[in-house]
């Protein structure tokens, strides 16, 4: 079954003549538990294409549909809350917020909800994003690899049904981006947890189920990784 | 140079920045030269309102012709105006306007002028100037006339000068946030500037360069908007009534006008350019202390240290929690925005509270006595009928309205040494101390020719109708008033002999001092009493009761106010009030021949328009001596409290003023800065719902902070100035917490807080609004 339908995906920034296509109706779908990578050139639209997949961003036309579910019909307020419980959302940069220790970062989302944190399910978090020594750290007190491992433990603690990845390895050495692309691979496995993750890295991509290549906006190829 | 070319391409592609920048430079160029425009309209107002009072630097009252002459020709005069005495005695009244730094004393100079140039006597020159001279020393200091003004110029100079740097230091932080903004936006390009071989020096004068152009715009808008706003603000100052209020009222059009000093603009103007150019080296210095690769791979807004638990947090969970967080971001700004609205409230609450407490000082215990009065006057007669020439004398001028006197003697009861005064008063005396409830009128007393009986007791004896007393007679023998009368005038010529021989030595006017030598006013009476007493006789007089009453008191009586009716019922004494009609009718004979030789009594003058007029008519006769100017002093300190009002209220507008302008550039900044983490915030789930909800509570945790301290700095101030008071025996102890409100300020803080609270939550909610036209991802790569 398909948790992920997107149908004729289309952004447009500028007008007349300044006018770039970001997006031309790309369509695609994405079953329940995928691990997909989507790779192209630079300005090929691989991030603007995550940013609306995850409801951080409205396309120009088209449609994203989750379990059925339109997402672009809700108003701003029920959109956040869809970014709140039902995609977490991985960037190049962190964006961890400052202020907030490790522990206080990895639970905003849930606590926006005006939930209380299972400190069960926090502890194995931490422990699985090798995190427990440092659950007090702020942010400026962390390597770039854990501070990924942070937001990495961010996108994953509210359990959402996909995860968006925007070159989640993109500002880290080698070894943490094995350690990191091993952590998302244990969470798509243990959590059933659909993956979409945007990189420029080949190797990255091969350890996905399916690839996507993005160029100007449309797709170019849509195949399955037969050699993982 | 490579640094000008440089900062005119960061101004040109950085239009937002400069923009903002040249917008801090005019907020605070505006608030330098409204504060100095504010100065000299005060100073002028004041001066103008002296001169409303009195039209000149000193009037000669009643001089001949050839004095009058020769004062127009003084070299010190720069103009005058002759007019002739009202009382039509051939004398001349001279209004003069001396020059500025014409002499170095007034005082000095009057005494050798009225020798030197008016031929009055060695001996009789410091009497003749307090009769003939009228100082208006106010307008003097004003026009800087003599050394003492200059003195006092230098020193309120001083004053505002050590006011204005505070200001300023606090103004300065306006341009810095600007400037750091903007420096902030460019680290990374100075660094790469530094990576291509910049000195620091270099990237300091970049900076430099930059205000130094920013200010040639933004210096003189800033003072043009500057004048233009401390306009509209005294127009609504003269429009809400206030110089209405505390300025003569008929005139206060006039008085209060609106003055510009181009020196005080220039000051501004330089003041604010040092500002710019301090704030944009600064900054230059501030950028240079990091390493060209810091500043390239540079991370803005890194946080080291946060509190785990605070107040916000508490309050108002984790949104409260990530807002005082992010208030410590931004330590010192967040404490000096914190400190000046703090002070700000403090100011606006203290000075309205404290004003409404001087106010009500001033004009209170008159309103509460329920008596009020323009003059009191002394006046000699040495037989029992002759004040009424002196009333006579007031009456014929038609300057006044009310007169207020009475006389007072004493009688004593046939079986015990019981005391009783009795009080003749005048019609318009009566009234007014009996405050409209005495049992029976004025009329109904003279007519029927009885007393009116007030005693202390709870109960006053209603079945009293008649009282029998013996009346002492003050009536000294012909020897003892002959004796008196000559020792009286051999102890004034000696008096008048020594103030002459001091006044001489000092060269200066003479001043009265509690000498230890015989004073005929003083020892003189006491003498005469004694004398009468020796020889006096006693005479019994029965007194027809009309009325009998329990001592009255006027409604809202001050606590704090003792009258004579409080000291008669403290000491039991019992009063037996007449009219004067009966007095002057005849009833003076039972007091004897002759009676206190001083007395005094209080007039109204009938209008403001008068007061002038009536002041000097009263100056003329000899035998009367204004010893209270009650409407002069009233008028001079409603003139002053007014204008000092005017000023504080201004320096309050001013220091809140430069609050918000700091509140609202610390929050919208503080916005603007962390448009990356805020849109971070939203991509992983905020609403903007609770995004605003953040706005709200980090302009609720300004206020709340400052409200609470600026309530702790005005009952701080209260106690203390109340405990100062106490201590220097200015204030009884019982009247703490009832001078000085404790609740009026608090009040005053509240209604303030709420308004600082609207523009907070406006200085957030603005930038965030804005955000919202962008998106998120926009947002988040603004810094990236």
């Amino acid at each position: 079954m398909d948790l992920m339908r997107i149908e004729g995906l289309c952004k447009t920034y500028g007008k007349g003549e300044n006018e770039v296509k970001a997006l031309d109706n790309v369509s695609f779908t994405v079953p329940k538990g995928q691990m997909l990578a989507v790779i192209g050139p630079s300005g090929s639209g691989k991030s603007t294409m995550l940013h609306i997949l995850g409801g951080v961003d409205r396309p120009t036309a088209g449609k994203v549909f989750l379990d059925e579910q339109d997402v672009f019909a809700q108003d701003n307020k029920n959109l956040a809350i869809f970014r709140r419980r039902q995609v977490g959302l991985i960037y190049q940069f962190y964006n961890l917020i400052p202020v907030l220790d490790a522990e206080e970062n990895i639970t905003l989302p849930l606590i926006m909800d005006g939930r209380k944190p299972d400190s069960k399910h926090l502890d194995a978090l931490l422990d699985l994003l090798q995190l427990k020594e440092r659950r007090h750290h702020l942010p400026s007190q962390l390597s770039g690899g854990q501070q990924q491992r942070v937001s990495i433990g961010r996108a994953l603690f509210t359990s959402p049904g996909v995860i968006l990845a925007d070159e989640p390895t993109g500002n880290l050495d080698s070894k943490n981006s094995a350690e990191i692309m091993k952590l998302l691979q244990q969470s798509n496995k243990e959590y059933d947890q659909t993956m979409i993750i945007i990189t420029h890295d080949e190797n990255i991509a091969l350890q996905c189920d399916r690839i996507i290549t993005l160029s100007d906006g449309k797709i170019v190829s849509d195949k399955l990784n037969t050699r993982k | 140079m490579f640094e000008f070319l440089l900062a005119r391409r960061y101004i040109k592609t950085q239009k937002r920045h400069s923009a903002l920048t040249i917008c801090s430079i005019i907020v605070a160029v505006t608030l330098m030269s409204m504060l100095f425009t504010g100065f000299a309209t005060l100073l002028g107002c004041k001066r103008d309102a002296h001169y409303d009072q009195k039209p000149y630097h000193m009037c000669f009252i009643g001089v001949t012709y050839e004095q009058a002459e020769t004062i127009e020709k003084l070299p010190e005069v720069k103009s005058y105006n002759v007019k002739k005495n009202e009382v039509g005695d051939g004398t001349y009244d001279v209004e003069v306007m001396f020059k500025k730094n014409s002499m170095k004393d007034s005082g000095a100079y009057l005494q050798e002028a009225a020798r030197e140039k008016l031929g009055v006597s060695l001996q009789d020159a410091p009497y003749w100037v307090s009769a003939h001279v009228d100082e208006n020393t106010e307008l003097m200091n004003d026009d800087l006339v003599d050394d003492g003004a200059r003195f006092k110029f230098v020193q309120l100079l001083c004053i505002f000068y050590v006011f204005i740097v505070i200001i300023a230091l606090t103004l300065r932080l306006i341009i810095d946030t600007a400037f750091e903004v903007s420096s902030k936006e460019r680290e990374r390009q100075f660094g790469l500037l530094q990576s291509v071989g910049a000195t620091p020096k270099q990237i300091v004068r970049i900076m430099t360069a930059e205000g130094l152009m920013l200010s040639a715009v933004g210096v003189p808008i800033g003072i043009i908007i500057g004048i233009g706003c401390a306009y509209i603000a005294f127009k609504r100052i003269v429009g809400n009534g206030l110089a209405d209020a505390f300025f003569t009222s008929d005139k206060a059009g006039d008085i209060v006008r609106f003055h510009i000093s181009p020196l005080m603009l220039v000051i501004a103007a330089v003041t604010g350019l040092a500002w710019v150019l301090f704030s944009a080296y600064g900054t230059g210095m501030r950028v240079i202390k990091k390493s060209p690769v810091e500043a390239i791979s540079a991370r803005s807004n890194t946080v080291k240290k946060v509190r785990k638990h605070t107040v916000m947090g508490l309050l108002f969970g984790w949104v409260g929690k990530l807002t005082s967080r992010n208030a410590r971001r931004q330590k010192k700004r967040f404490i000096i925005t914190i400190l000046s609205l703090t002070l700000s409230l403090a100011m606006f609450a203290g000075i309205g509270s404290v004003m409404n407490a001087v106010t009500d000082a001033v004009t209170g215990p008159l309103a509460e006595m329920g008596r009020d009065f323009d003059m009191s006057l002394d006046y000699s007669c040495f037989d029992l009928t002759g004040y009424k020439k002196s009333v006579e004398y007031l009456e014929k001028s038609g300057y006044f309205s009310k007169y207020y006197y009475g006389i007072t003697k004493n009688a004593q009861a046939l079986d015990s040494e019981k005391r009783y005064y009795v009080e003749y008063l005048s019609k318009d005396e009566f009234e007014a101390s009996t405050y409209g409830k005495a049992p029976v009128t004025y009329e109904e007393l003279r007519d029927s020719g009885s007393y009116l009986f007030i005693t202390g007791a709870d109960e006053p004896d209603e079945s009293l109708r008649e009282l029998e007393l013996k009346v002492f007679e003050s009536i000294a023998s012909d020897e003892v008033k002959k004796d008196f009368e000559e020792r009286y005038a051999a102890a004034m010529a000696a008096k008048q002999e020594a103030e002459k021989n001091t006044a001489d030595n000092a060269g200066s006017d003479y001043e009265d001092d509690d000498d230890d030598g015989w004073d005929p006013y003083r020892d003189g009476y006491i003498e005469l009493v004694k004398a009468t007493k020796e020889t006096c006789k006693q005479t019994n007089h029965t007194f027809k009761i009309a009325a009998s009453c329990k001592t009255i008191k006027p409604d809202n009586k001050n606590p704090f106010m003792v009258t004579e009716y409080d000291y008669y019922e403290k000491n039991q004494y019992k009063l037996l009030i007449a009219t004067i009609d009966q007095y002057e009718a005849g009833e003076y004979k039972l007091y004897g021949n002759y009676t206190s030789p001083f007395s005094s009594f209080n007039v109204d003058i009938k209008s403001p328009e008068v007061y002038e007029k009536a002041v000097k008519y009263v100056k003329q006769n000899d035998s009367i001596d204004l010893w209270w100017d009650m409407f002069g002093e009233l008028q001079k300190i409603r003139t002053t409290a007014g204008a000092y009002r005017i000023a504080a209220n201004f320096v309050t507008g001013l220091i809140a003023l430069i609050a918000i302008v700091n509140m609202v550039n610390i929050v919208s900044t503080g916005i603007i800065n962390r448009r990356s983490e805020l849109a971070s915030m939203q991509c992983v789930g905020m609403t903007q719902g609770q995004l605003y909800k953040m706005a709200v509570i980090e302009g609720l945790q300004y206020t709340l902070v400052a409200t609470v301290g600026a309530v702790a700095l005005c009952l701080l101030g209260i106690f203390l100035t109340e405990t100062l008071l106490i201590a220097t025996e200015a204030m009884p102890p019982e009247s703490r917490g009832k001078l000085l409100s404790y609740t009026d300020p608090v009040w005053r803080v509240l209604a303030a807080s709420g308004f600082a609270f609207i523009v907070s939550v406006l200085a957030a909610v603005i930038p965030l609004r804005n955000m919202q036209k962008t998106s998120l991802i926009d947002q988040i790569r603004s810094v990236d």
